[in-house]
Formats: structure tokens, sequence, C-alpha cells
């Protein structure tokens, strides 16, 4: 048997570089008695020979299969139990007249469309209104009391100056003839004047 | 899909994901279970597998990942080195079993001693005979990386044989 290819192929192992049909090759080189090897390769054997046994020992239990299936049939069950919980309520709707459940569907879809359109409505109501409310202020809102008395205070103006100027003519006119009068008697005082002036101004006694 | 067909497609595939479950957990029944709520998972999802391209590297990442999911809720060292020898075969008789499994013993440990990645890389590949572009896809790396980690994986095993021979082990 020409084993230089199998000592190539087994350097070729060892660096990591053989395909995977090259690999089966040696598996089954070392597979063979430990007789039918030289010497020179027989301490590679050993982890051949692992890989083999190591895969032939290591399987599932016996009871894996049957856990396995009780396990899937439980899943099983559990996904029909969902259905039929899901399935229900749609059962009693159909039950319930097709006619209750699409109207308030229906509802709901027509509102939410609306939704947009009564935003916009509403904030051109809104901007409108106080438009109008700006320009139809006074005509709206007549004037309060006190404005207008002031303005009809404004109107009568001259009128009521007029008036003023009189009633303060007449009360200074009579004020000075009661001044007038009043100052007529006083003039008594000059003598009381005259008298204390001769005592207390020498010149004038002199003179 | 209908049971028949979910059936014939995942359960070939169960063996090859028993053991990468196996290869990460390290406990029969562990691996098992992992394994059932995988098939579980894809049962779940059975409209649209015919949409995955290879449902067995696909079934394989879940694999990885439900192992994942278990080290991260709870980290089981201790169960993990008391279970990680454990396997044995019973169907060979106790001398030969002996033998063999003390030279498998030694084999396993090299793999053993492997980083995590390269193990099983090398596991994926030798054991199951997966293309470099199918344990890129499981194991979610690049598939240069998937090239590099083989030839060190493999040259440590070399190592590790001629070690054990020349020592007389």
């Amino acid at each position: 048997m020409d084993y230089s290819q199998i000592t190539q192929l087994l350097d070729k192992y060892w660096e990591g570089e053989t395909s995977l049909a090259e690999e089966t090759q040696l598996k089954n080189f070392f597979a063979q008695d430990i007789q039918h090897i030289p010497t020179s390769l027989r301490p590679y054997q050993a982890h051949f020979q692992f890989l083999k046994t190591y895969k032939e020992e290591n399987v599932v239990s016996d009871t894996f299969e049957e856990k396995m299936m009780a396990k899937l049939q439980a899943a099983m069950l559990e996904e029909e139990q969902e259905k039929v919980v899901n399935i229900q309520p749609t059962i009693s709707n159909l039950k319930d007249t097709n006619e209750i459940k699409p109207i308030p569907k229906k509802q709901k879809s027509f509102v939410r469309q609306l939704r947009p359109l009564i935003s916009i409505a509403a904030t051109l109501t809104l901007l409108i209104g106080s438009i109008s409310l700006y320009i139809n202020y006074e005509k709206l809102f007549p004037p309060t009391v006190a404005q207008a008395d002031t303005k009809t205070y404004v109107y009568d103006e001259n009128h009521e100056t007029q008036e003023a100027y009189e009633a303060t003519k007449f009360a200074l006119s009579l004020l000075s003839s009661k001044m007038n009068s009043a100052k007529k008697h006083l003039k008594h005082l000059d003598q009381f004047d005259k008298s204390t002036k001769r005592i207390f101004n020498p010149k004038n006694k002199k003179k | 899909m209908n049971l028949e067909e979910f059936n014939r497609a995942v359960f070939p595939m169960q063996n090859k994901l028993y053991r990468f479950a196996l290869s990460m957990v390290a406990n029969n029944e562990l691996a098992e279970d992992i394994v059932q709520e995988a098939f579980l998972k894809l049962w779940k999802t059975r409209e649209s597998l015919h949409e995955i391209l290879n449902l067995e590297a696909w079934s394989m990442r879940m694999v990885k990942n439900l192992c994942l999911d278990h080290f991260k809720s709870k980290y089981r060292k201790t169960m993990l080195f008391e279970t990680k020898y454990e396997q044995a075969s019973v169907e060979v008789t106790p001398q030969k079993q002996t033998e063999i499994t003390d030279t498998m013993q030694q084999i396993n440990l090299i793999l053993e001693t492997l980083p995590n990645q390269q193990a099983q890389i090398i596991r994926l590949r030798d054991m199951e005979g997966y293309s470099y572009k199918e344990i890129a896809e499981v194991l979610e790396i690049d598939i240069n990386v998937v090239k590099v980690n083989l030839h060190r994986a493999r040259k440590a095993v070399k190592v590790a044989l001629e070690k054990k021979e020349s020592y007389g082990l």
C-alpha cells in the first residue's frame, strides 16, 4: 500500500488544508486494524478512532424520540386551544347578527377619518370668529355709561363753559360789591391810624 | 408543514445537535433537554422553516444559543466537573471498554484542554463533517477565523499525540 500519499494527506490535515473528502479518506485509513498501519502513523490513529467512537457512542437516549413526540403533541394541543380561544369571540360575533358589528366599526373609522378635518375646521372657526369679533367690536359692545357721559360733556362743552363763565362772573361781582360795601366801614380805621402815628412818630409831632 | 414532514426534517439531526449540546453543557440529560427545546422552537416556526437555506446549521446555532442561555441563567460549574467524563458506552465488553475509554479519555482530554472555540471547530469539522462555511454559520464567526482556529487546533492535537507517544502514555 502506498503510505506516502497518506503521510502527505496527514501533513496536509495537520495544517488544516484538507478537504472534507480527503479527511474521509484519512478516517477510513485509520479505521482499519492497527496492524495494517505503519508504526510511524500509529500515534495518530487514536485521534481518528476517538472521533469515530465518540460520534458512535454519544447519541440521544432511546427515550428521546418518545419524549420529543410527547412534547410536540403537548405543543400542538396548546396551539389548538389557543386557536379555539381566538376563534370563539369571532363565532359569537357572527351569531349576533352581522349588522351590529360593522356599524360601530364604520363609525370608528368615520370619526377617525374626520379627525384631521375636524381639527382644521375648529382652527378656521376660531380664526374667523376672532377676526369678525375684532371688526364688529363696537357694534357688538355699545359704549358704557361713563363713556357716554364724557361724550355728552364734550358735545355740550361750549354751552357749559358759557354757563360756568356767567356763574363765575356773577359770583365775582357779588363778591366785589360785598367787598366794596365792607370797605366803606373800614374808613374809620384811618382815624386810628392817624392817632397812632402822632404818638409814635415824633417828626410828625414837631410839625 | 405537518408533523410527519417536520419529523422527517428534524429527527435526523438529533444526534449531531445532541453531541454539540453535550460538548457545551457536558450533561447528557441537559443536552437532550436543550435539543428538545430547539425542536420545539423549530416546530413553532414550522411555517417559515422552508425559507431557511441550511436547516442543520440553523438548528446547531439555535442549540448553541440555548446552551449559552442556560449558562447565562445559572452557571453550574460544579455540575460541569461532575459529569464531564461520565459518558461511557455499555455495549462493549468491560475489558475492551476500559482500554478504549482510557485512550478515548486521553484524546478527549486533549480536546478539552484546547481553547473552547478551537475544540468546537475541530468537533464540528472532524466529527460532524461540516464545511468551513457551515462552521462559520453555526458559531457565527468569520470563515477565516474558522480556518485559522482549525489549523491551530489540529497542530495542538498533533503535538499532544506525539508527546503522548514519546512518553509512552
